[in-house]
C-alpha cells in the first residue's frame, strides 16, 4: 500500500498529523479531544445537520462544523474558546426548544447523548417561552418500533442508516422546515429487518423499542457479553440483564463479524428465554399423558431402557441448538458410552440431496464480503437467512460490486441486484450451467425458457472479469429437484473464477455440531474416523469408529423397525424434517423416544421421556459461526426450574450407565476439544472442508404437473417466523404475522384469491391454511411457502420421494369485489 | 435492477401512457432520479392526487424506494396526498401579499366557498390552500388556481374569477386574469 499523504494541524495547541481527507472532528477525537456531536456517526459520511460540533478556526470568520471540515495543513483549531462555548450553548438551547424534556419517563434517560451533552455543554436555561411542537405520541411503527417525534432533533442518523447501511430506506424525513419529521410513509409499519440499529444510534429517545418500553434504566442492567445463536452469523451481542430477566439485546462491536450492527431477530429474539412455557422438570409418559418427575427417576428409566438394547439400535438426532461443548460431549456419549455411530445434526436435510454431500459453512471470511466485486447468490435468500451478511454486501455494492441472483423468488434486495435470474422450479440447474458455460468463455447453451441470453452473457462477463468474486449456494438450490446440477454448476463456476463455494446452510450452532463430530461419518474436527480413532480412544476409552447412518437414514431405519431408542436433542423433528409423514411413520415404530429441549415441542409431545434443557443464554461455553469462528457464550440468566445444561444431562446419564464423563466445566471440555480439533481457539476460524464436487450433468426434464395440483411448491426461508422459539418471542411473532404464501397475480386471479385473504394449499400429502401474498416476485405456476411457521408446516405437503411437490391453492373466502 | 426475465414491475396504479411518459422524462437526465418531480406531476395529473398506488407506480417505474418517493413529494406544496377539488386555489400569505391584504382575500374565499383552509367544497369543485411565496410579488395580493395566476385581488375580483371556474374546467387562456 502506498503511503497516504498527511497534513499537520493544531487543535487546542496540540500539533497533530492526520491523513489527508480526515475531518477536524475525527482528528480531534483521535487525539482525545472531545467535541460534542449528534448527527455524525462514524459508520456513515459526515452530514453537518445538527451544528453541535462547532469549532473556531483561525482566519475563518465564523465558527465551523468540525464534522464536515477537512483538516488542512497549518490549520489552527480551538474547541473550547468562549466563542465556541457560546456557539455550543446556543445550538443546545435551539435543539431543546422543541424537545419535551420528558426524561423521567423516557427510555433513553441515563444513556442519552442529548441529556449528557446538555449537562456538559448546555446553557442550563432557555429563553423559549412559546408553545413547543406538538405531535401525537407515542406512535407505533410496527411490532418493534415506537416513534416520538417531539423528542426528535432531526439528526437524520436513522434515515441515513436505512439508505447507507441497510439499503432498506425504512425511515425518511417528511414535510419541511418547522413541519419536518422522521416517519414512515403514511405512518405505516416500518419495513425493515434492521430497525433495532436505528434505536441504538438514535441520540435521543425518538426511536425506542416496544419490547423495552419502561422496562429498565441502563444502570439497573447488568451487561453480559455473549454471541447470538439464532441464525448462524454469530453476531457479538450483549444481553442486558435485570434480576433474572434479559431486558434487551444490544450489539457488541466485532470488526470481523457484525461490526456494530445486528438484525431484528437478534435484537428482539431473546424473549423466549423467560417464557412461561419453558420446561422446568423432567416429564415421563404415564397412562397416555405426561407427569412431572425427578431427574433421578427420568435418568433411571432412560438408562434401564438403554441397558435392554445394543448400541447400534440407538440413534441421536439434533444439535444445532447446543454449544460446542454440549455437541462434543454428545458425540462422546453416543460413540463411547452408548456405542452407536448413528448421530447427525442435519435433521432438515432431504434424503439423497446434495445437502448431505457438502460441508456447510463459508470459506470466505464475513469481513471480506465487503471487498467482493461480484457476489453470486444461488438459491440463497441472504436477508431471510443470514441478514447481517447483507450489510457487508451492501458495502460491496457501494464500491461498485455486481450482485447476480439465481433464485425462484426475486430477492428483497432487488434494487441492488444487477442481474436477477428468476427461474422456474427445476430450471435453476440449467441457468447455472448456462452461466458457468458463459464464464468459461464457451457460448452459452440454449438459455432456459424465459431467461434472457444477453443478460446471461452480460452477467457471466461481470463474473468472469471479477477479481474478488464470492459464490454462495443456499438451501433453496441444494433442496431443488435439480439440486445436484446446481451444486455441480456452482462448483464449476467457482473453479473457473478461482474462488471457493460458500454453502449457506445450517442454523444456530450447526457449524459447532459439525466441528464437534455430531455427524455419522467424521470425527471431531472433520477428521476421518479411522485417523482419529486412537486419539479418541485415549480421551474417551472404547468407542465405535464405524460410519453410521445419516439423519434421513436414521428415520428410514426407525420406519423399518431397526431402532429401539432415539434421542432428539435440541431439535423439533416434527417440524424440522423435510417430510412430516416419514417422521410420523418413524415415531410410530419407535419403542422409546427421549427428547431433550427447552420447550414441549411437537416432537417432545410424542416422547416417552422429556428432559428440560437450558438455552444458549443460560450456558457458558463456545459456539461456532457459519464462517467457522469460535466465540464465547456466557450465562446471562440461570434458567427455569430444574432445567440443566445439555452436556451435564448426558454426563449424568453416563454415570447411570456405569461410565464416567466428568468435566469441571466448559473450559475443561474446550481444552480437550483443542487436542482433537486442529485450529480450535477462541475467536479463531475453523476451516470449512468441502469434498470434491462432481461434474455438471445435462439438464433433467422438469417433472410435469399431476392432475388437480397445477402449481409447484417452493419451500423457502423467512427471517421472522413462528417456530418453537420465535413464536414465544412476541416481537418476532408479531413481525412474522400469520403464516403466508406468495402467489403470482396471474395464479391469484385464476383462483380468485385477494392479497391478505386466507387460502388453503393442498398437495397429495396434506394441506395448510395461510394468508395469500400476491406479487410478481414469484413466477406464474409457483407458490412460495416459508418454512418455520409451526401452524402451517411446509413438511406436511412434501413427499421426499417426489422431486417436485405439486399443489393446488384454493381461496377460503371469495375475494371482496373491488 | 436488470431482470434476466424481462421487466417485472407492473406500474400499479398508473396507465401505460403515464409510465411511458415517466420513462421519457427519465431519459432526459444523466441521473434518471432527477425526473422524480416531473414524474410525480405525471402521476398526480393522471390520478388527481398522489394516492399510495400512484406513488407505488412512480417508485416501480423509477426503481426507487416508495419511502423516498413519498418523502420527496411531501417536501413540496404542489403535490396532494388526498383527493382535491377540480380546482386547487392557493392563496399566497407571504410578506408582499400579507402587506397587501391577503388576509382579507383568504377570509372572503373561506366565507364564499364555506370551507376552511385545507378543505374541499362538497361539490368537489374547489380546494382552498395557503402557500408561501408564489413568486409573483408584483401581483400581490395574489393566488393560484390550478396553474393560473390571479393578482391584485379584491373580493369583487375573486367573485368574478371564481365564476369563470364554476363549470369545473379551466377557462381558456384569454379568459384568465392578469
Amino acid at each position: 500500500m502506498s503511503e497516504q499523504p498527511t497534513v499537520t494541524l493544531t487543535i487546542d495547541g496540540k500539533a497533530l498529523s492526520a491523513h489527508k481527507g480526515t475531518t477536524v472532528y475525527q482528528a480531534a477525537t483521535r487525539a482525545g479531544i472531545e467535541i460534542p456531536i449528534f448527527c455524525y456517526h462514524d459508520r456513515m459520511p459526515p452530514l453537518g445537520a445538527c451544528r453541535m460540533c462547532l469549532v473556531k478556526v483561525e482566519k475563518q470568520p465564523k465558527l465551523q462544523t468540525s464534522c464536515t471540515l477537512e483538516a488542512a495543513d497549518g490549520m489552527v483549531v480551538y474547541t473550547d474558546t468562549p466563542e465556541v462555548k457560546a456557539g455550543q450553548e446556543a445550538i443546545l438551547e435551539f435543539l431543546l426548544i422543541n424537545h419535551p424534556l420528558d426524561c423521567p419517563i423516557c427510555d433513553k434517560g441515563g444513556e442519552c447523548p442529548l441529556q449528557d451533552q446538555t449537562y456538559k455543554f448546555g446553557p442550563g436555561r432557555s429563553r423559549f417561552v412559546e408553545a413547543k411542537r406538538d405531535f401525537a405520541k407515542p406512535v407505533s411503527l410496527g411490532p418493534a418500533l415506537v416513534l416520538d417525534r417531539e423528542r426528535c432533533i432531526l439528526c437524520w442518523r436513522c434515515v441515513r442508516f436505512g439508505e447507507i447501511i441497510a439499503g432498506d430506506d425504512a425511515l425518511k424525513g417528511f414535510e419541511r422546515g418547522f413541519s419536518s419529521e422522521i416517519n414512515t410513509p403514511f405512518t405505516l409499519p416500518v419495513q425493515s429487518k434492521f430497525i433495532g440499529n436505528t434505536i441504538a444510534i438514535c441520540p435521543v429517545g425518538a426511536l425506542t423499542a416496544k419490547s423495552y418500553r419502561f422496562i429498565s434504566r441502563p444502570w439497573d442492567n447488568r451487561p453480559v457479553q455473549s454471541t447470538c445463536t439464532l441464525c448462524g452469523v454469530g453476531c457479538a451481542v450483549e444481553f442486558d440483564v435485570r434480576g433474572e430477566r434479559i431486558t434487551r439485546t444490544r450489539a457488541r462491536e466485532h470488526p470481523a463479524v457484525n461490526d456494530i450492527w445486528l438484525c431484528d431477530l437478534g435484537f428482539f429474539g431473546h424473549a423466549f428465554v423467560d417464557h412461561t412455557d419453558r420446561l422446568r422438570r423432567p416429564l415421563m409418559r404415564r397412562e397416555g399423558g405426561f407427569v412431572e418427575t425427578t431427574w433421578d427417576e427420568a435418568l433411571s428409566q432412560i438408562a434401564s431402557r438403554l441397558g435392554r438394547t445394543s448400541g447400534p439400535r440407538v440413534a441421536m438426532l439434533g444439535g444445532a441448538r447446543l454449544t460446542n461443548e454440549d455437541a462434543y460431549v454428545a458425540t462422546r456419549f453416543f460413540r463411547a458410552v452408548v456405542g452407536t455411530p448413528h448421530l447427525d445434526h442435519r435433521v432438515d436435510a432431504r434424503p439423497q440431496s446434495p445437502d448431505l454431500a457438502v460441508s456447510w459453512g463459508m470459506g470466505t471470511a464475513i469481513a471480506d464480503l465487503a471487498l467482493a466485486d461480484c457476489v453470486v447468490l444461488i438459491g440463497c435468500d441472504i436477508t431471510e437467512t443470514y441478514p447481517v451478511l447483507w450489510l457487508r454486501m451492501k458495502q460491496a455494492t457501494e464500491r461498485g460490486a455486481t450482485i447476480i441472483a439465481v433464485t425462484p423468488k426475486a430477492l428483497e434486495i432487488q434494487r441492488f441486484v444487477r442481474w436477477q435470474f428468476l427461474h422456474r422450479s427445476g430450471q435453476g440447474g440449467a441457468v447455472m450451467l448456462a452461466l458457468a458455460d458463459a464464464v468459461r468463455g464457451t457460448a452459452p447453451r440454449e438459455a432456459p425458457q424465459g431467461i434472457d441470453r444477453t443478460a446471461l452473457a452480460a452477467a457471466a462477463k461481470a463474473l468472469g472479469s471479477a477479481s474478488r468474486p464470492v459464490v454462495m449456494i443456499g438451501r433453496t438450490a441444494l433442496d431443488a429437484p435439480d439440486g445436484w446440477q446446481m451444486l455441480a454448476a456452482s462448483g464449476e463456476m467457482c473453479r473457473k473464477t478461482g474462488t471457493e463455494l460458500n454453502v449457506m446452510r445450517g442454523k444456530g450452532n450447526a457449524f459447532g455440531a459439525t466441528a464437534a463430530g455430531l455427524l455419522p461419518d467424521v470425527a471431531p474436527g472433520g477428521r476421518a474416523l479411522a485417523d482419529a480413532a486412537s486419539e479418541l480412544r485415549q480421551a474417551w476409552g472404547s468407542l465405535t469408529t464405524e460410519a453410521g447412518m445419516t439423519a434421513p437414514e436414521i428415520l428410514d431405519a426407525a420406519v423399518a423397525g431397526g431402532l429401539d431408542v432415539l434421542f432428539v436433542i435440541g431439535a423439533d423433528l416434527a417440524n424440522d424434517v423435510p417430510d412430516r409423514e416419514r417422521w410420523r411413520a418413524a415415531r410410530a415404530r419407535l419403542p422409546f423416544l427421549v427428547v431433550q429441549d427447552a420447550f414441549l415441542t411437537e416432537t417432545a409431545q410424542m416422547a416417552d421421556v422429556v428432559l428440560p434443557a437450558l438455552v444458549a443464554a443460560e450456558k457458558d461455553g463456545t459456539v461456532t459461526s457459519i464462517e467457522g469462528r469460535v466465540q464465547r457464550v456466557r450465562a446471562a440468566v440461570s434458567g427455569p426450574g430444574d432445567a440443566r445444561g445439555d452436556w451435564a444431562i448426558l454426563a449424568a446419564l453416563a454415570a447411570r450407565l456405569g461410565k464416567t464423563i466428568a468435566y469441571s466445566g466448559w473450559e475443561e471440555i474446550f481444552n480437550e476439544m483443542r487436542g482433537l480439533i486442529p485450529g480450535l481457539g477462541i475467536d479463531e476460524r475453523l476451516p470449512v472442508r468441502h469434498p470434491p464436487l462432481g461434474k455438471p450433468s445435462e439438464p433433467e426434464r422438469p417433472a410435469s404437473a399431476a392432475g388437480g395440483f397445477p402449481l409447484i411448491l417452493i419451500p423457502g426461508e423467512a427471517l421472522f417466523d413462528r417456530g418453537v422459539l420465535t413464536s414465544r418471542s412476541p416481537t418476532i411473532a408479531d413481525l412474522a404475522g400469520e403464516p403466508w404464501a406468495m402467489l403470482h397475480p396471474d395464479d391469484a386471479g385464476t383462483i380468485d384469491a385477494a392479497d391478505g385473504e386466507p387460502v388453503v394449499i393442498t398437495s397429495a400429502r396434506g394441506s395448510v391454511a395461510v394468508r395469500a401474498r400476491i406479487s410478481p416476485v414469484v413466477l406464474p405456476g409457483h407458490v412460495f411457502l416459508p418454512r418455520g411457521y409451526d401452524a402451517a408446516p411446509v413438511n406436511t405437503l412434501i413427499d421426499v420421494n417426489e422431486p417436485v411437490t405439486f399443489v393446488q391453492v384454493r381461496a377460503l373466502a371469495p375475494a371482496a369485489p373491488s | 435492477m436488470n431482470a434476466g426475465n424481462g421487466e417485472r414491475g407492473t406500474g400499479n396504479g398508473l396507465s401505460s401512457a403515464a409510465r411511458a411518459e415517466i420513462r421519457r422524462l427519465m431519459a432526459q437526465f444523466p441521473e434518471p432520479q432527477s425526473a422524480l418531480l416531473d414524474a410525480l406531476f405525471v402521476a398526480q395529473e393522471e390520478v388527481g392526487y398522489l394516492s399510495p398506488e400512484a406513488i407505488r407506480g412512480v417508485a416501480e417505474v423509477m426503481d426507487l424506494p416508495e419511502s423516498e418517493v413519498t418523502s420527496v413529494a411531501s417536501f413540496y406544496h404542489l403535490y396532494h396526498f388526498k383527493p382535491v377539488g377540480a380546482h386547487v386555489i392557493q392563496v399566497c400569505t407571504n410578506l408582499s401579499c400579507a402587506l397587501n391584504g391577503c388576509g382579507r382575500i383568504l377570509q372572503h374565499l373561506k366565507t364564499r366557498l364555506k370551507i376552511d383552509v385545507g378543505q374541499t367544497t362538497p361539490d368537489r369543485r374547489f380546494t382552498l390552500k395557503t402557500a408561501e411565496c408564489l413568486a409573483a410579488c408584483e401581483l400581490a395580493p395574489m393566488m393560484l388556481i390550478g396553474d393560473d395566476r390571479h393578482g391584485q385581488l379584491t373580493p369583487e375580483k375573486v367573485d368574478a374569477i371564481l365564476t369563470r371556474y364554476a363549470d369545473g374546467r379551466s377557462p381558456k387562456p384569454e379568459a384568465r386574469g392578469p
